[in-house]
């Protein structure tokens, strides 16, 4: 069965609970439950059933609603949430399209969320193509830290390397500053944080450049990507997910489009 | 009474749509079969929330997708930006030009080099060029996609907030189509000291944007409101800390659009007791 899942990453390293939120009129006429799971480097740690309530609007939880102490969870840790029929442990078919809010929560109270899809739960021995990123939307660096987060999920069976990413770092004017590597652990998040990238470059903080892109291409996993900023000061914290290389090519839905692209990425790479 | 599973009532602005989708595939065939001529087939332009008040400055932040996805050719990208006030009448143009491999992060004040109302909407369209034309064309239409950076200023104890663009401006009116809209998102309100909803119109003629807030558990209507928003403008929905101190537990939101138009999903705006404000789309 084509089977899908949220994914989030634990932002414990920022400061930050997670939760979600998903609209319950799916749910409706149906009895479900929301099954989550964290996984801590790589393997499932905890799992929690909740049980939605049939006739509310929106099913709002936050990772302590499960028993998911924020002390308990790793800096890497990523929560997989499946929607399943109750009683089984498959999910309910007819869905239909399904978008959830992931939430992000200081302790002082502050809020910062992402409304994003479901992510589809490939089988074991799928093919995943690389991903291409790039980063080009950075904040001051002497009042902010920015990271992108890469979280990933895919069949356990199929190890626990999910691939590895080149990061490429250019100057605003597409100047090739370095290139580094970052391994990536299946069903975890990856951090590449600005300042450490640029620090293994050998481009330092006093380095005069207006800015940088970070294009990261490589990984063999599904992948939700986003970019937090973060005040050194407060934590306050700005996030955003990524646009995928289908908002800019529209027609990679297209075989023949897709391959012809890929297949220039690849020659290039 | 209903044609082909749609209200007739709505059939004008569908109508009016579909001959402008229709106009949009015709120019994007001619521009696939001579880009030489025509330039290359694009999608857009694409509208964003600007803000530049007390709160918040607005950068916008571009780069050279072709490089990214298409590589080993050489491109350039002329991103054009027009900005527009509040009530939707035009404050200025620029363009951003971006070359092989390079990006630009730039202040939009900067970039139509005019001063800009406290809010407003800004469209961006790409308009790239390639020493492979007919390669670049044969992938069919690109979308120079941007993001858009609220910076804080002055005392704002925020960090800068992003939010994405895939919406289109609609240089056309869209006639009275209602349409409701329940996003998937949730609110607690129960910390906020006010809640912001930015509400871009898009499209030509006025419309009439309706906020219903309900309790999230029991469905109840807790709260209407309705803004005005002029064609092309940008409308906002303060909710300011009594109103919210009388709302209980998560809530949740209907948008009433008396029109079709492409953005439907309003910028919302956290503040905090502390001066901390987060924002994001819904």
């Amino acid at each position: 069965m084509f089977e899908r899942c949220f994914i989030f990453p634990g932002l414990k390293s920022l400061g930050y609970e997670s939760g979600m939120s998903m609209p319950c009129p799916v749910t409706r006429a149906r009895r479900i439950d929301l099954q989550i799971s964290r996984y801590h480097e790589g393997a499932v740690a905890a799992q929690a059933r909740l049980e939605i309530p049939p006739d509310c609007l929106q099913f709002r939880t936050w990772q302590s609603n499960w028993n998911c102490d924020l002390k308990a969870c790793g800096p890497l840790d990523i929560f997989v949430a499946r929607i399943v029929a109750r009683g089984t442990d498959e999910e309910p078919p007819g869905l239909g399209e399904l978008e959830a809010q992931m939430l992000f929560r200081h302790s002082f109270g502050w809020t910062s969320s992402l409304l994003t899809g479901f992510v589809p739960l490939r089988p074991p021995g799928y093919k995943f193509a690389s991903i291409i990123h790039t980063g080009h939307y950075f904040a001051d660096r002497s009042a902010y830290s920015s990271s992108t987060i890469f979280t990933n999920v895919r069949s356990p069976a199929d190890g626990p390397a999910a691939g590895r990413f080149s990061v490429t770092v250019q100057s605003r004017d597409g100047t090739q500053l370095g290139q580094i590597e970052r391994q990536i652990v299946a069903n975890s998040a990856l951090v590449v944080a600005l300042d450490d990238v640029l620090d293994e470059c050998g481009v330092g903080k006093a380095t005069p450049h207006e800015g940088f892109n970070l294009t990261f291409v490589g990984g063999r996993s599904q992948f939700s990507i986003m970019t937090v900023f973060q005040r050194r000061d407060n934590g306050a914290i700005g996030l955003e997910h990524s646009l995928a290389p289908l908002y800019y090519i529209p027609q990679l839905r297209d075989a023949a489009v897709r391959s012809r692209v890929y297949g220039r990425i690849g020659s290039k790479a | 009474m209903n044609f082909r599973g749609r209200p007739v009532s709505h059939l004008p602005a569908r109508g009016f749509i579909a001959a402008a989708h229709w106009c949009d595939r015709a120019a994007t065939s001619v521009r696939k079969r001579f880009p030489e001529w025509f330039g290359l087939p694009v999608l857009g332009p694409y509208v964003q929330l600007y803000r530049h008040d007390a709160t918040f400055d607005t950068e916008v932040s571009f780069f050279n997708y072709l490089s990214t996805f298409v590589p080993g050719i050489e491109h350039h990208i002329d991103y054009r930006v027009g900005c527009l006030d509040r009530h939707g009448r035009k404050l200025g143009s620029g363009v951003v030009s971006v070359g092989p491999g390079a990006s630009a992060q730039v202040p939009l004040r900067q970039i139509v080099a005019r001063e800009l109302d406290a809010y407003g909407l800004f469209h961006v369209i790409a308009r790239p060029r390639s020493n492979d034309v007919k390669f670049v064309a044969s992938i069919g239409e690109t979308t120079g996609q941007f993001m858009t950076l609220f910076t804080p200023v002055g005392p704002a104890m925020a960090a800068p907030q992003i939010v994405h663009s895939h919406k289109a401006f609609q240089h056309i009116p869209i006639f009275w189509s209602p349409i409701t809209r329940s996003p998937h998102v949730s609110e607690d309100v129960s910390q906020l000291q006010e809640l912001e909803f930015y509400v871009l119109n898009p499209q030509a003629l006025r419309l009439t944007f309706g906020l219903t807030v309900r309790d999230c558990s029991s469905a109840a209507v807790l709260l209407q409101r309705v803004v005005q928003v002029p064609g092309h403008g940008v409308g906002v929905l303060h909710l300011d800390q009594p109103t919210l101190s009388k709302l209980t537990g998560p809530v949740c939101f209907d948008y009433d659009f008396d029109r079709q138009v492409s953005h439907r999903k309003p910028i919302l705006f956290r503040r905090y007791p502390d001066g901390v404000v987060t924002c994001n789309h819904t």
